[in-house]
């Protein structure tokens, strides 16, 4: 026996606690007992261990803590990773019916493509890859669609509508499970749109809000004089009434956390029975470097939401093997307005980064982009032998494709962050 | 999330909440330790864990900041 390379231990709440970030385990731990695991250096301790404490030793056997001395754990982390990313139960298709947004925020790394919008042929090519997907994957069972963008809402009628219609025909004739869900900025929905999409699985509308009235309207504007957030949280409200979940997504800074206590107020117009339907996830804008006073504002802005009767939590809390990136996955591509096809939704939409084309047949005709992708992970020294591969990988594939060649850590080296990491992921199930 | 997602959410984390208490050490007539420890829990007994389905959920900054025409 030998100890995992993916122990830790961690002292929260004025707790003691250990962790396997392969097995994703918590294990509260009294002081002396914490002492006797970290005395844990040879296969003679481990053996003694079962003497003297039979059951934390099972416990620590059947939770991943203490493993055969020959297991290859990278290995089982490899061998996790390859099967979900090859999954061939699901196909998850992003599409994007234009690149134009009636928004123009700061931070947003997308390029605006003024009067972009997929024309009926590629909406046409679309459903016929949607076709080929669901008629000759066998062992298909859910098919999903996000609509993204660039503002998906702006097109509707002309896009979202026909190939949704031809998704949710064609998965039904098929028994295959389809459902959707749109990332907007939620200033569009019209109660005809509500009316409609009730027809189908919805199981979700990713909404951003940057603050209160003020920061977000100086965020997120249509105009000069037409801020967005009024409309929005009305939009929020409806949403909600009509029982379709809303993932209301903070962007927050240092500077704009005092905001959501207003927020919160104007959450409170959603009825206390309906709130269920409204989560809340707060983001730090990825420019903005996160100090400890922040974090712990964001955990007590929070529990403050949580308390109004709304679910909550931190956005960003990496599991990047078990439920790795949408680009990581084989079943997995997104369409953009113009045909061209990309895996990351994370970058830009330029030309240059396309990894395939849609062609007319409805096939994709992928190039040696997306092999590389599909072929990088686990190439990371650093990453191999470290505490949190399980959860982090070296990122998504993107990330690995951006440092190809060197060592690269995406905490930079630093075990703090890493520990940060775990504690985030306690503190959703210990508070 | 749906609204039964968020009241079973609720009582698995008031489960996993107990599941993370634990008797005092102590020893038996054997010589042997009991206790000191709790159930192992984790968060996939949560069930609003997510494919990282939503655009933007990366929790890496960009490595290559693009810039906007806009």
């Amino acid at each position: 026996m030998k100890t995992s390379q993916f122990n830790h231990d961690i002292f929260h709440n004025n707790k003691n606690y250990i962790y396997n970030s392969f097995s994703n385990k918590f294990i509260a731990i009294d002081a002396t007992i914490l002492d006797l695991f970290k005395a844990l250096r040879t296969e003679e301790d481990i053996q003694d261990l079962s003497g003297y404490h039979p059951t934390f030793y099972q416990s620590l056997y059947k939770n991943g803590f203490i493993v055969e001395k020959d297991v290859d754990e990278v290995d089982k982390v490899r061998t996790l990773s390859k099967q979900i990313d090859s999954d061939e139960t699901h196909y998850s298709l992003i599409v994007n019916p234009t690149m134009n947004c009636n928004f123009k925020c700061w931070y947003c790394y997308e390029s605006h493509v003024k009067g972009s919008k997929m024309n009926n042929e590629t909406v046409t090519k679309t459903c016929l890859l949607i076709n080929n997907i669901i008629t000759t994957k066998k062992e298909l069972k859910t098919f999903h669609i996000s609509w993204f963008g660039g503002e998906p809402l702006m097109y509707y009628k002309e896009v979202i509508a026909p190939i949704m219609a031809f998704a949710d025909k064609i998965c039904k004739e098929y028994g295959v499970e389809f459902d959707t869900q749109f990332t907007t900025n939620g200033f569009l929905f019209t109660d005809e749109m509500i009316e409609e999409l009730k027809a189908y699985t919805v199981n979700g509308f990713q909404i951003t809000l940057d603050g209160n009235k003020a920061s977000h309207d100086t965020v997120r504007y249509v105009n000069a004089k037409r801020g967005s957030y009024d409309v929005i949280m009305q939009n929020v409200k409806k949403l909600c009434e009509n029982n379709f979940s809303v993932g209301i997504r903070v962007n927050f800074t240092n500077d704009n956390l005092d905001d959501f206590e207003e927020v919160y107020k104007d959450l409170q117009k959603i009825d206390v029975e309906k709130r269920d339907y409204a989560s809340i996830a707060f983001h730090k804008v990825w420019q903005v470097v996160e100090d400890a006073q922040t974090t712990e504002r964001v955990n007590e802005l929070i529990r403050k939401v949580k308390e109004l009767g709304f679910a909550a939590h931190e956005g960003a809390v990496p599991d990047n093997v078990k439920h790795s990136c949408y680009a990581d996955k084989i079943n997995n591509a997104t369409i953009n307005y113009n045909g061209d096809v990309f895996k990351c939704t994370a970058r830009d939409f330029s030309g240059g980064s396309k990894e395939g084309v849609l062609k007319d047949n409805g096939e994709i005709n992928w190039n040696d982009k997306f092999d590389e992708r599909m072929n990088i992970k686990f190439k990371n020294k650093p990453c191999l032998s470290c505490s949190i591969l399980p959860l982090c990988n070296g990122g998504c594939s993107q990330h690995a494709l951006e440092n190809k060649d060197k060592d690269y850590c995406v905490y930079d080296f630093d075990e703090n962050q890493k520990k940060e990491i775990v504690r985030k992921k306690l503190i959703r199930i210990a508070g | 999330m749906s609204k039964d997602l968020n009241n079973s959410n609720d009582k698995a984390l008031e489960h996993l909440s107990k599941s993370l208490q634990f008797e005092s050490v102590n020893e038996n007539e054997a010589g042997q330790l009991a206790g000191g420890f709790s159930d192992a829990v984790s968060e996939e007994q949560l069930e609003d864990i997510n494919i990282n389905i939503f655009k933007c959920k990366c929790s890496v900054k960009p490595t290559e900041p693009t810039t906007s025409t806009n």
